[in-house]
């Protein structure tokens, strides 16, 4: 067994625990879960809503969620998995009632002075990469979020957001194309 | 299949998402085709990127005590607000049943005391002395000493009141805490039985500690009606004058 794995099912076995305990009513023991996984459920919503305020609201209003459907919570998986799909929902719910974005906005935001870098891209033209993603409409930054991000299969973003495999493979295809063109930098 | 088919395939080769047939197709193709091995170097570097821009920045944030905050019981925030009403109510109730239950009223409903087979005629008030009464039967409440009131307490006795003993409550929980065990103790002269000097929890067992300043005091007294030794108990929030707490103090008032 790797040392990758053991990790994992370490953690797993630790937040088990801790669910046993606030289940059985040590509310405070809530608390280390949060702890455990505020940062990546923070980042992952500041991915999603590229606000830092909207992701603070939304990381609290996730762990609140989490703690009211914790029951429902069966063991099976990661807490992390469930706990993401949370996270997903109410950002996306969040980003949709706050401030829509359709695609027809992309040509506003595409950068057409972006240089050509043949080498491997310097921190400032990832930093600029990262801008776009954020200026991408919300139904295509979340698959490039949740595919590059956080490494989800077709299968399991298809399952999060509730929409067909084949769906999701087009549209991620499309926001591909949309980085590609407004960066330049990706030309095929 | 042509190179063109091949370009679209190949960013779903490098997600991982192609079946192996397809996947080890691609494989073949790019070791032979220097444009479509471009295309996937290129479209594996994007991949890196997108992957690497996401990440460059991993913000901080401690969200712990408020979401902790949150999700903690309201009532624990306002329990001073709410116990100390609570313990005037519950003290008033108390002291207003006992009064009607036992006030030597001639419209006084007879027997309330009694249980249903042995109902008690009206109140008739006896002034003895404590020690005119003796030899209690078993199922009586056992003698206590007499005991006068604390001058900060009024007392209004209304029937014949045999024994009484006012004892201080003994508080198990810090002040504000939630409710405290109530526990008095209280013992006959007839020191030779032990049992005489146990411990009694008394009903109600718990009662809403009181703010500070002030303290639960316990009146326990035995009355007499048409000759039935019937106990009464009434809780009270008193002012804490005194820095002593008063237990097992006790005297006979005569």
């Amino acid at each position: 067994m790797c040392e990758g794995h053991k990790a994992l099912e370490n953690d797993l076995l630790i937040d088990q625990q801790i669910i046993g305990l606030v289940n059985n009513g040590k509310i405070d023991a809530f608390g280390e879960l949060v702890a455990r996984y505020q940062v990546p459920v923070f980042n992952l919503a500041y991915s999603l809503l590229t606000n830092r305020a909207d992701a603070e609201d939304a990381t609290q209003d996730v762990f609140l969620r989490a703690y009211k459907s914790l029951h429902t919570y069966t063991g099976q998986g990661l807490f992390w998995s469930w706990l993401r799909r949370i996270t997903v929902n109410i950002c996306i719910r969040q980003a949709q009632s706050a401030k829509p974005i359709y695609c027809d906005d992309m040509d506003t935001f595409i950068d057409t002075d972006s240089e050509v870098c043949e080498s491997i891209i310097c921190s400032e033209e990832l930093e600029e990469l990262r801008t776009m993603i954020y200026r991408l409409p919300l139904q295509y930054r979340s698959l490039i979020v949740l595919k590059y991000y956080e490494d989800m299969s077709y299968a399991e973003i298809s399952e999060i957001l509730g929409e067909s495999v084949s769906n999701i493979q087009v549209r991620l295809f499309r926001a591909r194309k949309m980085l590609q063109e407004s960066a330049k930098v990706y030309t095929l | 299949m042509t190179c063109e088919v091949y370009e679209d395939l190949i960013p779903v080769y490098v997600d991982g998402e192609l079946d192996r047939q397809n996947a080890e197709l691609v494989e073949a193709h790019i070791n032979q085709c220097e444009s479509c091995k471009d295309a996937y170097q290129q479209a594996a570097r994007f991949r890196e990127d997108i992957s690497s821009a996401l990440r460059m920045h991993q913000f901080k944030i401690d969200v712990v005590s408020a979401v902790v905050e949150q999700i903690q019981p309201k009532h624990s925030r306002t329990s001073a607000w709410v116990w100390i009403p609570a313990a005037a109510v519950l003290v008033l109730a108390v002291c207003l049943f006992a009064g009607l239950q036992l006030a030597p009223s001639k419209t006084a409903s007879p027997g309330t005391l009694s249980g249903k087979h042995n109902p008690i005629p009206a109140p008739h008030i006896n002034i003895a002395k404590a020690d005119q009464v003796s030899n209690p039967t078993k199922h009586m409440e056992r003698p206590i000493q007499l005991q006068s009131a604390p001058k900060h307490i009024s007392k209004q006795p209304v029937l014949q009141i045999l024994k009484a003993k006012q004892t201080v409550a003994i508080i198990t929980a810090p002040a504000g805490s939630g409710q405290a065990q109530i526990i008095m103790k209280y013992t006959d002269n007839d020191r030779s039985d032990p049992q005489n000097d146990n411990q009694y929890p008394l009903a109600p067992e718990a009662l809403p500690v009181p703010s500070p300043g002030q303290k639960i005091v316990a009146e326990n007294e035995i009355v007499s009606i048409s000759g039935r030794r019937l106990q009464r108990v009434c809780y009270r929030i008193i002012e804490d004058t005194d820095s002593e707490i008063r237990m097992e103090e006790s005297h006979d008032n005569n």
